[in-house]
């Protein structure tokens, strides 16, 4: 099983997983969503890279495609492997506030 | 937004019918690899019609498809991506090798003659360091060719079977870049010395040599070009792993030769060593530090790709 490959919460990797928790979205939906909650569009080869990472590491799975659109659904695996991922980073930013807060006193 | 609200598009695309986008996204479907393009061409493409035209989302599709061809991912059948890995690994030798080909042709046109061939000779150092250079590029030219002939002839199979001239143009581009430089060579022998003034046999020395190198370049690329295009039984890639590492050690020996025979000589026979014999009367050391320098980069190119070739699992 392979993880995303940056733990940031900028990583394509991480957005689309985290945009697939919500159901299934094909790759134009994807990108509008992520723009949403991520803060950024994400270019189209950089979101079809990704896609074909996840799916090699079996996070998603492409389901029945509607015209050319392909959606696309978060598998078992993915599902654990985003919870892992919103574990690690919220660690990191409960750690950097705490470190924050007392910088600030 | 709602989890049905992907499926049934997400918010209204903006639509960019025109000629120009359709040959953009032509041209960008073209530029991925005919595995990645047969997964996700059909989608993708609508992606991109839908995405507005950037600066930007070009050169996104440009890195992307870089990163397609040089890190081959997604579910587009295990097996043939595995092949993929493997054959572009074995490229990489290749290509590797015939670089390391040309820093070893020019250390053979150095030591050829006076005074190293004699100090081979009668040094046994310095002898056997040159035995062994011998010995390891017969031991990788006959693994290249063992690897390589079953995999062009079977390149050429396929391309005379689908009618594809243009893979069968690519793979006549090394024997008609020897058989032009060998009638060069043979020109420029027959002309003998003349005219005899020295700029002008500088300028015709490097001409045979960049004409070489030339050649050299433009057989590597055709035949990476044909291999990359030809869709060949993968087995011929995987039985040639074994001679690709056998190739890359052949190479990591001799320049370790290389490397032996340039200290033996500068023990045994200093003169010689600090001497001006290199390639065209220059410093005999710093000649033999570049060949040197380029047998080093290119066995650090060949050893991990050939490991890389082994190590991929093909089931």
């Amino acid at each position: 099983m392979q993880r995303p490959t940056r733990s940031t919460a900028r990583d394509p990797g991480l957005l689309i997983l985290a945009s697939l928790s919500a159901g299934p979205r094909h790759g134009y939906a994807m990108v509008e969503d992520i723009a949403r909650f991520g803060g950024g569009r994400l270019g189209p080869g950089t979101l079809y890279g990704a896609i074909a990472r996840l799916e090699e590491a079996g996070l998603i799975a492409a389901v029945d495609a509607v015209d050319r659109r392909r959606p696309y659904r978060l598998t078992a695996e993915g599902l654990r492997t985003l919870a892992k991922e919103i574990d690690a980073l919220e660690l990191v930013v409960s750690t950097a506030r705490d470190r924050l807060a007392q910088a600030a006193r | 937004m709602t989890p049905g609200e992907g499926l049934r598009g997400g918010t209204e695309p903006r639509l960019h019918g025109t000629e120009t986008r359709r040959g953009w996204v032509r041209l960008a479907l073209r530029l991925y690899p005919a595995a990645w393009r047969d997964r996700y061409g059909d989608e993708f493409g609508a992606l991109l019609e839908e995405t507005p035209m950037s600066v930007s989302a070009v050169f996104d599709v440009l890195v992307a498809a870089v990163d397609a061809h040089l890190h081959p991912s997604g579910p587009h059948r295990s097996w043939p991506l595995m092949i993929e890995r493997i054959r572009r690994s074995e490229l990489a030798v290749f290509a590797s090798w015939v670089v390391f080909v040309v820093a070893g042709l020019a250390f053979q046109r150095m030591t050829e003659g006076d005074p190293f061939a004699p100090i081979a000779s009668s040094q046994t150092a310095v002898g056997v360091s040159y035995a062994v250079i011998v010995a390891g590029a017969v031991v990788s030219l006959a693994a290249v060719t063992i690897a390589g002939v079953p995999i062009a002839l079977a390149i050429a199979r396929a391309g005379i079977r689908l009618r594809s001239w243009r893979q069968l143009a690519l793979l006549a581009v090394p024997p008609i870049a020897l058989a032009a430089w060998m009638g060069l060579t043979l020109y420029l022998v027959s002309r003998g010395d003349q005219p005899a003034d020295e700029p002008w046999r500088l300028v015709t020395f490097l001409g045979w040599v960049g004409s070489f190198i030339v050649a050299a370049i433009a057989s590597t690329v055709a035949v990476g070009a044909a291999a990359l295009a030809a869709e060949i039984d993968g087995s011929l890639y995987r039985r040639a792993a074994l001679p690709a590492m056998i190739t890359a050690v052949a190479m990591g020996v001799v320049a370790l030769a290389v490397t032996a025979w340039g200290i033996a000589l500068a023990f045994e026979s200093p003169s010689a060593f600090w001497s001006s014999d290199g390639i065209l009367g220059s410093s005999t050391p710093l000649t033999w530090l570049g060949i040197l320098l380029v047998m080093a980069l290119a066995t650090a190119v060949a050893v991990p790709s050939a490991v890389g070739a082994r190590r991929t699992p093909t089931s």
